[in-house]
């Protein structure tokens, strides 16, 4: 069974008769343990792509389906609960929440209100990715390197199976981007799947499959 | 992390927002409170305002009564009862009735309830040559005056009510009361004997100035009298005193008294008493009219209190409500992104709603108490009432205060709806698109 399984995914913006292309019928797989990269140049459609095999925008034709489940035959509420249980995503900024704490802000996602069991697994995470020390900050207090690997942390706190990441090296240092990239590799290989889109051709070099993507389309 | 710790630390994080947002509906619910306890208290000090003048006025006027009552008697009888065939031209020649009654008429007056009068005096007076002395004299003979019991009844606090006390008390057998005239000109003084008829009477008092017939009166038991002018069982007159209850009171008088006795007649010889009663009336009718006045006074005042509190408190209100509204969409707009992420991370619409309307929540039920009770304060102590008074004390019943919270909080959640709903209804995909 595939994680992810996009079919002939078309989406279009603007109106119909200078309608732009985003996506122009593009389909990919990816099984467990899956690090695949999607390379390409700037409003290629990467982002547009990520966004609707996270559930969060609906192609204007194909199918998209994660873990068996057809994304856009769910309500939008189902859609958001779908997501929480099982996809993370990781951006290129990080947008964490200015007036939480670090340990909060990795929490905020947890389902279940059990808060001794929440704080516990957000405290793990957060020795995983080396923040140990900052578990009570304010993000605003973080040096960038730490804040991505935050947000990284709370993209995984709900245990998902498809991690979605939208340049989450972009404003990293060699050694920081380094932890991230690792992180996203230790992911797949535990049985997630890894869809990661960049332009930077140096984010690609841990991926087991690399894609080129052009106008719209999957080469 | 629950959803109310969420809010509470985005409280703290945009202190300002939330602080105008809480300060407002504390304007809003102390603006109605105010309103509320300003017109209760508004209300008890007219009431006890109204009440004070009453009191005062009813005070004056029996002040007024008891002078009164107090110089009427001081002034002696002034109504004198006669044989409906007394005529009056014979009586201002003698100076005394030559017509009689059956000695029991008093008691019959006073027993058939007569309200009109007071101090009945049956008295039998002759004109008579005192021998012992050559002096035409008036002697008079009263067993003292008739009890009227239903009237004694009425006034049991005392005083000088009516029938109380007496104008002419009794006086004993063996004994003469002395006109002031005859006292003066005989140099008679209490103790003194005196001989009248042949009989020797002991002075049992000398009577004060009148200016009247009195003056030349001897005063002796009715039984006496009525042996010596052989009228057993007679008496010709019962002078008596008007009551100070009635304004117009001779015909009154008349009335009742020939209802009860109709073979007689009634004469009253001052018209001095109807001018006070007049008076009195007057006054009275002043004192109502002050407190009608003052009535008023407060009405109009009441009324432009309403007219401000209607302007005010609909303005407060509503100022409260756009405000909370324009607070929450800019705190939406502020938290747009935060909403992004969240809905990307499975925030559910409601959640989102919950983040913005629980934060309003809190303003209310923060603000509306302590707007409620400081308006309720403000309010009062405007209004006139004192502090620890009743008025505050009914203003500050919890169950107002819950529902003030309760009314303050429909209103911050219409308020903040649009807005709430607004984010909620953001499409994640958009926003997420502007942060990458
Ligand atoms: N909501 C939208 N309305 C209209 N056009 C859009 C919209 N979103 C994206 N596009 C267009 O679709 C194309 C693909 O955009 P997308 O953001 O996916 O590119 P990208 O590959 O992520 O670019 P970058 O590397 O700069 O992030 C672009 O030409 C973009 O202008
Ligand atoms: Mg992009």
């Amino acid at each position: 069974m595939d994680i992810l399984c996009l079919k002939k995914i078309t989406k279009r913006f603007g109106k119909e008769d200078q309608s732009l292309v985003a996506l122009d019928e593009v389909s990919l797989q990816l099984p467990s343990g899956a690090f695949t990269a999607i390379r390409g140049p700037s409003g290629c459609g990467k982002t547009t792509l990520l966004l609707t095999a996270g559930s969060l925008l609906r192609p204007d034709d194909g199918s998209a389906v994660v873990l068996d489940q057809s994304l856009y035959a769910m309500s939008i509420e189902q859609r958001a609960a779908f997501r929480a249980a099982t996809i993370g995503f990781v951006f290129q900024q990080f947008h964490l929440i200015p007036y939480l704490s670090v340990l909060e802000n990795v929490t905020a996602p947890l389902l279940k209100d059990n808060r001794k069991a929440g704080r516990a697994r957000g405290q793990a995470m957060l020795e995983r990715f080396n923040l140990a020390d900052h578990i009570n900050k304010l993000p605003g207090t973080l040096s960038t390197g730490e804040r991505q690997r935050v947000a990284l942390a709370r993209a995984m706190i709900n245990s998902p199976k498809l991690l979605l990441a939208d340049e989450p090296t972009g404003n990293l240092d060699v050694e920081n981007a380094a932890t991230v990239l690792t992180a996203l590799a230790d992911f797949a290989r535990e049985g997630g799947a890894v869809l990661l889109v960049t332009h930077d051709a140096k984010a690609t070099e841990r991926a087991d499959t690399v894609m080129e993507m052009n106008r719209g389309a999957l080469l | 992390m629950q959803l109310w710790q969420m809010v509470l630390k985005e409280l703290f994080h945009r202190k300002l927002n939330f602080a105008s947002g809480l300060i407002s509906v504390a304007i809003a619910v102390g603006c109605v409170a105010g309103a509320l306890a300003l017109l209760a208290a508004h209300d008890e000090r007219t009431e006890a305002v109204i009440t004070q003048k009453e009191a005062e006025t009813r005070a004056a006027m029996r002040q007024m009564e008891d002078d009164y009552r107090r110089i009427m008697r001081d002034m002696g009888y002034n109504v004198l009862i006669l044989h409906e065939d007394q005529d009056f031209a014979a009586l201002q020649r003698a100076g005394v009735p030559d017509t009689f009654l059956p000695d029991d008429y008093a008691e019959r007056l006073a027993a058939g309830g007569i309200s009109t009068l007071n101090h009945l005096l049956p008295v039998l007076q002759l004109k008579t040559h005192w021998d012992e002395r050559d002096m035409e004299i008036i002697v008079a003979g009263v067993r003292g005056q008739v009890p009227i019991e239903h009237r004694r009844r009425a006034r049991p606090e005392g005083g000088i009510g009516p029938d109380g006390t007496p104008i002419m008390t009794p006086v004993p057998q063996g004994t003469v009361d002395v006109g002031h005239a005859i006292a003066e000109r005989f140099r008679f003084s209490e103790g003194d004997e005196l001989l009248l008829n042949g009989a020797a009477l002991t002075v049992n008092k000398v009577l004060p100035r009148r200016g009247a017939n009195e003056d030349i009166t001897l005063w002796v038991h009715l039984d006496q009298a009525q042996e010596w002018f052989e009228q057993e069982g007679k008496i010709n007159g019962i002078f008596a005193l008007e009551c100070v209850c009635h304004a117009d009171s001779l015909g009154q008088i008349v009335e009742e008294v020939t209802r009860i006795l109709p073979d007689t007649q009634v004469f009253e010889f001052s018209t001095l008493v109807q001018g006070r009663a007049l008076a009195r009336a007057r006054a009275a009718e002043a004192h109502r009219e002050a407190i009608e006045a003052e009535r008023q006074n407060r009405a109009a005042l009441r009324r432009e209190r309403e007219q401000t509190t209607l302007v005010l408190v609909p303005l407060a209100v509503l100022g409260a409500a756009v405000w909370v509204f324009l607070l929450t969409v800019a705190n939406v707009r502020e938290r747009r992104y935060e909403i992004g992420i969240l809905r990307a991370l499975g925030f559910s619409a409601i959640k989102i709603i919950g983040l913005f309307q629980l934060r309003v929540i809190l303003m209310a039920v923060i603000g509306a108490p302590a707007g409620y009770v400081l308006g309720a304060v403000v309010g009062a102590s405007l209004g006139g009432a004192a502090l620890s008074g009743s008025v505050l004390g009914a203003a500050l019943h919890p169950l107002l205060i819950v529902a003030a919270i309760l009314a303050a909080t429909a209103l911050v959640c219409v308020a903040a709806w649009m807005p709430a709903l607004r984010a909620a209804g953001q499409d994640p995909a958009e926003i997420l698109k502007e942060m990458t």
